[in-house]
């Protein structure tokens, strides 16, 4: 800031930390209530000190599940997503790579179509088209499968747009080097391209990492079996029943473990995140 | 350096481009254009619920829509719902980063903390505000009624829709947070030495420099919120209060789905989709005259 | 090590001419200029010649190969570009080993020519550094080593000292000109900067408009510029262009007044329009002399002074003068001509003495 003003920076700060209590109150709480006993939680004792029954309601959690309302073991669950994100996000990235590459360093015909039919799934989103895409992939005998999970959200506008608008600011003359020098577009494509969009690569995976751990309403459309149940779902259908016979420690600690690993990417790569995030909009 | 370096393609190959759009435009056409080319067909046409016969019906499912006070009464509620949420998460927003854009001490921590939101989906953002403000277990809920206010979003809409509507603009602070801040960043600290030289103090600054160099932020920020709560939000009504109590939070999303899924009114939600498909091409346009520098050929 | 040659080499985009036709033969070892202002096709020619893009018509040849049809990397060339174009994630020795290694060479003779390369160009001690880590004048002796350890049979330069300091310039101005006389590989350069251009070609291409408008050696465009463009284009500070005519003596008319003898009449051009060009540092002060000058402004560089000035008739003029001579603002000064004048037709630029 321009002058020191002791009092405004005072105020600043006093903002930040009634912001930083807003947003993470919830997952404080969470995390608190994921420490005491099931019906402690229900009759309301969640203090603002944990519980003494953390370790064993996490173990529950892992291995059986909520006692009350019959649910799969969270380990199958958390599996699922992680085996869901991360195929999207790798699955996301080889795709949109190479889509890109083609578009920016080749001409042939109907390159621009390509490049447009890829651009107009922007404007489709799976929530506009929730029941014949329901159709598509019950006819292709993908529901209930990882394959009908992941592949349908494998293409990608955003992550294309990206590499693309990266690919353009590389210089051309890298390109030329590169043919004087004896490589080949498969070459160029691995000695060169791919090394230098490390860091664009890493931070996509964070946020692709995220979007396909986050996803519900595909999964919700898709699978049906609890064994396919990814953790977000899963804890939907354990907070389905009464109130009074949920197993809130196990229900509180399965939360804590949905939203553990996408914030762990999220805190240790958050350098790449935050610039990932906002080069995808320039 | 020449018009000339641009005007040739790297790479002469034809067959190779092709060969690398593959999958990605297999799955498009799969999973993207036949079942939205499907929706738009089925649209216009009357279906039994269990598939036996359909009949064309040209607009007949569009008209019927216009005419069901239920939907019409979405349409507005979704309208309300999103200005609230964009309106609430881009307010908290700009002013916590207006903040951090201040501070030095603890910047760090304070950016890692806003940031956590964003991991968190918006199903699970719904899952943990309603713990916090359920009426038997939540701190918030209970001290709600001890301070003798009847709290129950389960039987009160208005308290359902103002914890969906808080839980939504919650999940999308991070995000909007991030951009204002990196809108805030980019203003070069020159120019606001230059207007403090010229006499302008922290809050005519903020009218006459900050605010005009970030609204483009601003306004690219207003279209993808809108475009979140209009779509993303799913997850927050369904796990929250699957549209009720009495479809008092059933906004337009959640009812294509309940309509489609659960009810099995294919022409009828085939049509709704149709409609936000209008919606978010229009907004997709908008937000492509902020980007059209970016995607320009 | 190879002779080039270039033969009527044109380039159009659809009704834009690029290139009309240029021909050149280049000598074994000969150190190739082309000049010319932004935009002129220099650019494009050495990109032809690179492969890098093709021509609308005529050949190449390297050695006694006709390489028109050939890829970059089959043509044997080198090339080094304005911005470097090295690759940013490879350490030094990698950027000058690529190259080499896509060819399948084998990795012992690959560190040899590196290593050499290095030594010739003082990089040794930035081999496993990467190109962020050095200085301008660093990258452009990568650059130059990723072109040599190629051992081509020519070096192609696209304006490669434009990005450094005026300093910098001169010095690896020097050498780049050392450098190719050593290893006596043919060289195409192309720039932008006459003095540049001067000073490290054994011949000059001017290019304007896409036309050559001159090929020769430095001195000799100098000395004989023939046309206007190469004229105004060659010396600092340009050369004076003065509207006239010719007399029925053969004598040329200045429409600003005084007449002047050539040591050759023009014969047969009386009334032809013409531009007399006298070049400032080819004019002495001498009582009663031919141009009569108010002095405008004066720069003295110590060894010489340069005045600028308007004759009578408004018409700027341009003159260098020995640095002992005392000029001031405000001064009239006769000056009159110590070489042989240059006349040009004024309607088709050509040279016409």
């Amino acid at each position: 800031m321009v002058e020191n003003r002791p009092l405004a920076t005072f105020f600043a700060h006093l903002v930040l930390i009634i912001g930083v209590v807003i947003v993470t109150f919830p997952i404080l709480f969470t995390l608190l209530a994921s420490t005491y006993d099931s019906s402690d939680v229900a009759s309301g004792k969640v203090g603002l000190l944990p519980g003494g029954m953390g370790l064993e309601n996490y173990w529950l959690a892992l291995t059986a599940g909520a006692r009350t309302t019959a649910q799969n073991p969270a380990a199958q669950m958390l599996l699922n997503s992680a085996i869901m994100a991360v195929t999207i996000a790798v699955g996301k990235i080889i795709i949109s790579l190479l889509s890109a590459y083609a578009v920016v360093y080749f001409r042939f015909p109907g390159r621009m179509l390509c490049f447009w039919a890829i651009f107009l799934t922007l404007m489709l989103p799976v929530e506009v088209r929730i029941l014949p895409t329901y159709k598509v992939i019950a006819d292709l005998r993908m529901l209930d499968s990882y394959a009908g999970l992941t592949i349908p959200l494998i293409a990608s506008a955003t992550a294309t747009l990206l590499f693309r608008q990266f690919f353009m600011t590389v210089p051309p003359e890298l390109v030329e080097a590169a043919k004087i020098d004896g490589a080949g577009p498969l070459k160029f494509f691995r000695d060169i391209l791919l090394p230098l969009s490390v860091t664009n690569i890493a931070a996509l995976f964070v946020i692709l990492f995220i979007y396909g751990w986050n996803q519900y309403l595909w999964p919700l459309l898709i699978t049906t079996s609890g064994d396919m149940d990814t953790v977000v779902i899963g804890m939907k259908k354990m907070i389905g029943g009464d109130d009074a016979q949920t197993d809130w420690g196990i229900v509180m600690a399965t939360t804590v473990l949905a939203m553990l690993p996408p914030i762990a990417v999220i805190v240790i790569m958050q350098r790449w995140f935050v610039k990932g995030l906002v080069d995808q909009e320039k | 350096m020449t018009p000339a370096s641009s005007a040739k393609a790297p790479f002469q190959n034809k067959l190779l481009p092709l060969m690398l759009l593959l999958p990605q435009l297999l799955i498009t056409l799969v999973f993207f254009y036949w079942p939205s080319v499907q929706a738009v067909q089925q649209s216009l046409y009357i279906e039994d619920p269990f598939g036996l016969s359909s009949e064309f019906a040209g607009l007949a499912n569009f008209t019927a829509l216009f005419k069901d006070a239920r939907y019409v009464d979405a349409f507005l509620r979704s309208l309300f719902f999103s200005a609230a949420v964009a309106g609430i998460s881009l307010s908290l927003s700009l002013l916590l980063a207006v903040c951090a854009d201040r501070v030095v001490r603890g910047a760090t921590a304070y950016k890692t903390l806003l940031l956590l939101p964003y991991a968190i989906a918006p199903a699970l953002a719904g899952i943990t505000w309603m713990f916090v403000v359920h009426p038997s277990i939540g701190i918030v809920g209970r001290a709600f009624i001890a301070m003798g206010i009847e709290w129950n979003y389960l039987l009160n809409g208005n308290q359902a829709m103002g914890l969906v509507i808080f839980a939504a603009a919650w999940k999308q602070i991070s995000y909007n947070f991030i951009f204002f801040l990196a809108g805030l960043q980019s203003i070069p600290q020159s120019l606001m030495e230059a207007a403090a030289i010229d006499g302008a103090g922290p809050a005519k600054r903020f009218r006459d420099i900050v605010f005009p160099l970030l609204s483009p932020t601003a306004f690219f920020l207003l279209v993808v919120n809108i475009v979140y709560a209009f779509f993303e939000t799913f997850g927050v009504i369904h796990a929250v209060t699957s549209g009720g109590p009495s479809k008092s939070t059933e906004i337009l999303v959640y009812k294509v789905y309940s309509d489609g899924v659960v009810g099995l009114d294919i022409g009828g939600s085939a049509a709704q989709s149709v409609i936000l498909m209008v919606i978010v091409i229009a907004l997709t346009f908008v937000q492509f005259r902020y980007v059209e520098r970016k995607v320009h050929y | 090590m190879a002779q080039v040659t270039l033969d009527t080499i044109r380039k159009s985009f659809g009704d834009t001419h690029i290139l009309h036709g240029i021909s050149c033969a280049i000598r074994d070892g000969e150190f190739i200029v082309v000049v010319g202002p932004s935009g002129c096709g220099k650019s494009t020619l050495l990109r032809i010649v690179a492969g890098l893009e093709t021509a609308t018509s005529g050949s190449i040849t390297i050695g006694d190969r006709d390489v028109t049809k050939l890829e970059p990397k089959d043509r044997d060339i080198a090339m080094v570009f304005q911005n470097y174009a090295l690759y940013p994630h490879m350490s030094v020795a990698d950027n000058m080993a690529y190259g080499l290694k896509n060819r399948g060479m084998p990795k012992a003779e690959i560190d040899i020519r590196v290593k050499q390369a290095a030594d010739i160009l003082q990089l040794g001690p930035y081999l496993a550094r990467k190109p962020k880590q050095l200085s301008g004048g660093q990258r452009q002796r990568v650059a130059m080593g990723r072109a040599i350890v190629r051992e081509p049979k020519l070096f192609l330069f696209d304006e490669p000292l434009s990005n450094l300091d005026a300093k910098l310039r001169v010095q690896m101005r020097v050498e780049i000109k050392k450098l190719q006389q050593r290893l006596g590989v043919t060289a195409l350069y192309v720039t932008h900067d006459q003095v540049e251009a001067m000073t490290m070609a054994d011949r000059l291409i001017v290019l304007k408009d896409g036309q050559a408008e001159q090929i020769g050696a430095p001195l000799e465009l100098y000395a004989r510029p023939e046309t206007i463009f190469v004229a105004g284009f060659i010396g600092s500070p340009a050369m004076n262009l003065l509207p006239g005519e010719i007399t029925e003596g053969g004598a040329v008319r200045l429409t600003c007044g005084p007449t002047l003898e050539l040591i050759e009449p023009i014969p047969n051009s009386a009334g032809r329009k013409v531009l007399l060009g006298v070049r400032p540092e080819h004019l002495s002060v001498r009582p009663g002399g031919t141009f009569a000058l108010t002095v405008d402004l004066v720069e003295a560089l110590g060894a010489d002074t340069l005045v600028y000035a308007t004759l009578a008739d408004g018409t700027a003029f341009t003159a260098r003068l020995d640095g002992a001579q005392v000029v001031a603002r405000g001064d009239n000064l006769a000056l009159s001509p110590t070489q042989a004048l240059h006349v040009f037709d004024a309607e088709t630029g050509k040279r016409v003495n």
